[in-house]
C-alpha cells in the first residue's frame, strides 16, 4: 500500500496540489488577541450551518410533497413518523434561526472593526448579497410545512412587497404565482428553496471565500486617529480650506496599511492546525446549540393552513417581528415607505458601506459615528423585536374547548349539513342542530352516530359509519355546544337578572349600559359565555365589565355556568332600533 | 475571433433567458381573481346590521389544480344596502373578525378596526375593506368573489 506521503506525492506530480495546500492551509493570518481570533470563527461557523441545511435539507426532500394536499402530511410524517426525522427537521429549522443570527453577528464585527475598507469592499458587498440570499432562504422556507403559521406569514410577507409603489401589484403575483397564496405558491417557494436560492449561495460563497483566501483575513483594528484628522496633507501639500495638522493622503493611508497588513501577517501563525482547531471548536458548540435547542423545542406541526379562517392571529418568525412591529407605527398612507423603502434604503446604505468613509481608520472608537450608528440600528431592531414580540393581541381569538373545535371540524368533514342546518344553514332534512331543541339524550346521539341504520331509521347509510369512539364524543361535544350547553337550573334567570341585570336587557328587561343579550346565544357559544363572565378583560381588552367570579365578584363557578347555559339559550335577537 | 465568442455567447444567453423570461412574466398578465357568481344564501335570512362570515364551495383553476376551495366573506345588511367583504384586513392581508362587544371589525395583526361598513376607524389600513361585487337575484344573494376596492 501507498503511504499518505506516496500518495500526495503522486497527486502533486500531476496537479501541483502543493501549491493548493500553502495558498489555502499554510497561509498565514495576522496575530490577534484569544477574543478577536474567536469572533474570526464565525464566518466558518456559517459555512458549517450551510452544510448542515443542505444535508439536512436533502433528507427532508425526500419525504416532501409541494402540494397543499400533501405537504402538512408530509411535514408532520417526517415529525412523527420518519425514523430521526424530527431530529433533521428540528436541526434544519433551528440551524436556519443560527444562520440569521450567525449572519447578522459575523456583519456587524465586520462592520465593527472596519474590515470591509480597502481592499476588501467587494468580499463585503458579496456579503450583504449572501445576507439578503439567507433571509430568502428563510421566507420561502417558512412556507413549505403548509400550516397556519406559515400560510399566513407568507400571506402577510407577500402582501408586504404589495406596497412597493407601481410594480407592488406585479411583485406579489411574482411571488404567489397568482392572486392568492395557494398551491403555486407552495411549487414556487419550493423551487426557490431547493434550487434557485442554493445556486445563488453557492456562487456568492464560493466568490466571497476566494476573495477571502486571496486577500488574506484582515488584521484586528489598531487605533489610527491621524488618519482621520484634518488638515496639511503631508503628501499632498497644504489642502486648503482645512485647519492645520496631520493628514496623510487616502492612498498614503492605503500604503501604510497594506505595510503594517504585511508585517502582521508575516508574524502571525499558519491558518492549519492553529486557526482551523479553533473553528472546529467553534463549530462543535455550534451544532451543540442548535442540538440543545432542538432536543428542548422541537419543531412545531401547527395546524394546516386554512385559507378561509378567521381564528388565526398571524405573527411571523422572531427574525422579521422587528418589521412587523414597525409596520404598527405607520398609517397606511405611509405603508410604502415602512415596508420598502426603509428596508430598501437599509439595503442600499449596506451596499453603499465601504465607499462612505475610504479613509483607513478601523478602529471602533476612530470612527463614533459609525459606530454609534451600528449599535443604534442593532438597538433598535432589538427594541422592536421585543416590543413586538410582547404586545397583546387587541383581538386575541379565544379557542373553543378542542373536542368542540374537532366535532366542528367533523361535522364539516362528514356533511353532516346535508342533512342538518346549524342556526338555518344547511339542509332540512334533520332537525337544525342550534335552533331545534333535540328529543334524545346522548347514548341515542352517540348511537344515531355510530349506528344510524339502527336508531335513525333501518337501513339508513350515512357517511358516518366507522367513526371512532373519540371522534362520536367530539361530535356530541359540538352538538352539545351548539344546543347550549345543556339545561340550566330554574334559579338561572334570576340569578342573571340580580347580577347583570342593571346593563343588560335578554327578553326586553334589563338595563342598557351593556349590549342587548336577547339574541347572544346564536353568536357566542357558552363556554365562551362562561369565560367572558369570569375575566371579560382577558377576551375583549376594552371592555368595562367587570369580572364575577369570586373573590373579584359574587358568583361561584357553579352559579357562572348555569348563567351561561341560559344566556346561550337565548336566540331570539331583538329587534335593530332603526 | 473575440468578437465571434461574444456575439455567439449573447445569441446564447438571450436565446435562454426570453423564453424563461415569458415563462415567469406571462402569468402575472392575465386578469387576476375568478369572475363566476357564486349563490350565499337568502337575502332575507341575513340579520340586520349583524354582519355574518358566509362561507361556501367554489371550484377554482389555478395553474393545473382545479380546487374546491371555500369561498368566505363578511356579509352586512344595513337597511339600504348589502356590503360584501373580502374577508382579508386592507392593509396587510390578514383575516380580520367581528367583535360584537364593540360592533368594529377588528384585525388581530397590527390592530386595524373598521366599521360596521368598513370604514377605517384606526390603526394603519389604507382604504376601507375591499368588497365583493353582488346582486340579488329572487330573493338571493349571488357575489363574485374577487376583491375590489370600495369607491367611498
Amino acid at each position: 500500500m501507498w503511504s499518505r506521503l506516496q500518495l500526495s506525492k503522486w497527486f502533486d506530480e500531476r496537479l501541483s496540489t502543493r501549491a493548493i495546500r500553502v495558498a489555502l492551509f499554510d497561509r498565514h493570518i495576522p496575530k490577534s488577541s484569544p477574543l478577536v481570533e474567536w469572533i474570526y470563527t464565525l464566518g466558518s461557523v456559517l459555512l458549517f450551518l450551510f452544510i448542515l441545511q443542505a444535508v439536512t435539507g436533502m433528507m427532508l426532500a425526500m419525504n416532501y410533497v409541494a402540494s397543499p394536499d400533501h405537504a402538512f402530511d408530509a411535514a408532520r410524517y417526517i415529525s412523527m413518523r420518519a425514523p430521526l426525522g424530527w431530529l433533521i427537521r428540528g436541526l434544519h429549522s433551528w440551524g436556519a434561526t443560527a444562520m440569521v443570527v450567525v449572519i447578522g453577528a459575523h456583519m456587524l464585527t465586520t462592520f465593527l472593526s472596519g474590515s470591509y475598507k480597502y481592499p476588501r469592499e467587494s468580499t463585503w458587498i458579496t456579503g450583504v448579497f449572501l445576507f439578503l440570499i439567507v433571509m430568502l432562504f428563510g421566507f420561502t422556507g417558512y412556507l413549505l410545512p403548509w400550516n397556519q403559521k406559515s400560510y399566513w406569514a407568507t400571506v402577510v410577507g407577500t402582501n408586504i412587497a404589495g406596497a412597493t409603489p407601481y410594480i407592488g401589484d406585479y411583485i406579489v403575483r411574482f411571488f404567489r404565482g397568482g392572486s392568492e397564496v395557494g398551491p403555486q405558491t407552495l411549487t414556487r417557494f419550493y423551487a426557490m428553496h431547493v434550487l434557485m436560492l442554493p445556486a445563488a449561495l453557492i456562487v456568492f460563497a464560493a466568490v466571497h471565500l476566494f476573495m477571502v483566501v486571496r486577500q488574506g483575513i484582515s488584521a484586528p483594528p489598531k487605533r489610527h486617529p491621524e488618519y482621520g484628522r484634518h488638515g496639511i496633507n503631508a503628501e499632498l501639500g497644504i489642502d486648503p480650506g482645512i485647519g492645520v495638522g496631520t493628514q496623510l493622503s487616502v492612498d498614503a493611508q492605503r500604503t501604510r496599511a497594506a505595510d503594517e497588513y504585511h508585517h502582521e501577517k508575516e508574524a502571525g501563525e499558519s491558518f492549519y492546525p492553529f486557526y482551523l482547531a479553533k473553528d472546529a471548536v467553534a463549530v462543535l458548540l455550534a451544532l451543540s446549540v442548535v442540538a440543545l435547542l432542538v432536543f428542548m423545542y422541537p419543531t412545531e406541526i401547527g395546524e394546516i393552513a386554512d385559507p378561509a379562517s378567521t381564528s388565526y392571529n398571524p405573527r411571523p418568525d422572531w427574525y422579521f417581528l422587528f418589521l412587523f412591529q414597525a409596520l404598527k407605527y405607520f398609517p397606511g398612507s405611509m405603508e410604502a415607505v415602512a415596508a420598502v423603502m426603509v428596508p430598501g434604503l437599509a439595503l442600499a446604505v449596506l451596499l453603499a458601506v465601504p465607499f462612505f468613509d475610504r479613509r483607513m481608520r478601523q478602529h471602533p472608537l476612530d470612527r463614533p459615528i459609525a459606530t454609534g450608528f451600528a449599535f443604534s440600528a442593532l438597538a433598535g431592531v432589538i427594541a422592536l423585536t421585543v416590543v413586538g414580540a410582547q404586545s397583546p393581541l387587541l383581538n386575541p381569538y379565544v379557542p373553543e374547548r378542542p373536542t368542540v373545535e374537532e366535532g366542528h371540524r367533523l361535522f364539516h368533514t362528514l356533511n353532516c349539513a346535508y342533512c342538518h342546518s346549524v342556526n338555518g344553514r344547511g339542509s332540512k332534512i334533520g332537525p337544525d342542530l342550534m335552533l331545534d331543541t333535540l328529543k334524545h339524550d346522548k347514548t341515542w346521539i352517540i348511537a344515531h352516530l355510530e349506528r344510524p341504520g339502527e336508531v335513525v331509521r333501518p337501513g339508513a347509510r350515512t357517511a358516518m359509519t366507522g367513526l371512532l369512539p373519540d371522534e362520536s364524543a367530539d361530535l356530541f361535544d359540538y352538538i352539545n355546544e351548539l344546543q347550549g350547553g345543556g339545561p340550566y337550573s330554574e334559579k338561572a334567570s334570576r340569578l342573571f337578572y340580580r347580577n347583570c341585570g342593571k346593563c343588560h336587557v335578554v327578553a326586553g328587561h334589563g338595563g342598557a349600559k351593556g349590549p342587548d343579550l336577547s339574541g347572544i346565544g346564536l353568536v357566542r357559544s357558552v363556554s365562551f359565555i362562561h369565560r367572558y363572565m369570569e375575566d371579560p378583560k382577558a377576551l375583549y381588552s376594552l371592555t368595562k365589565m367587570p369580572a364575577f367570579v369570586q373573590p373579584e365578584g359574587k358568583l361561584t363557578h357553579v352559579e357562572i355556568e348555569d348563567i351561561a347555559r341560559f344566556l346561550a339559550h337565548q336566540r331570539t335577537p331583538a329587534p335593530p332600533k332603526n | 475571433m473575440s468578437r465571434l465568442f461574444w456575439g455567439a455567447m449573447g445569441i446564447v444567453s438571450a436565446g435562454i433567458a426570453a423564453p424563461i423570461a415569458s415563462y415567469l412574466i406571462t402569468p402575472l398578465l392575465g386578469p387576476g381573481g375568478t369572475k363566476d357568481w357564486v349563490r350565499m344564501g337568502k337575502v332575507d335570512e341575513l340579520p340586520l346590521n349583524a354582519p355574518q362570515r358566509i362561507e361556501v364551495a367554489r371550484r377554482m383553476a389555478e395553474g393545473w389544480v382545479t380546487e374546491d376551495s371555500a369561498v368566505t366573506a363578511w356579509v352586512v345588511r344595513t337597511p339600504d344596502k348589502i356590503y360584501v367583504f373580502d374577508p382579508h384586513c386592507t392593509h396587510l392581508g390578514c383575516a380580520y373578525r367581528w367583535v360584537e362587544e364593540a360592533k368594529q371589525f377588528f384585525c388581530p395583526c397590527h390592530a386595524g378596526i373598521f366599521s360596521l361598513t368598513g370604514k377605517v376607524v384606526s390603526g394603519p389600513p389604507p382604504r376601507p375593506l375591499d368588497i365583493y361585487a353582488y346582486e340579488v337575484r329572487e330573493g338571493a344573494l349571488y357575489v363574485v368573489p374577487t376583491p375590489t376596492k370600495q369607491v367611498v
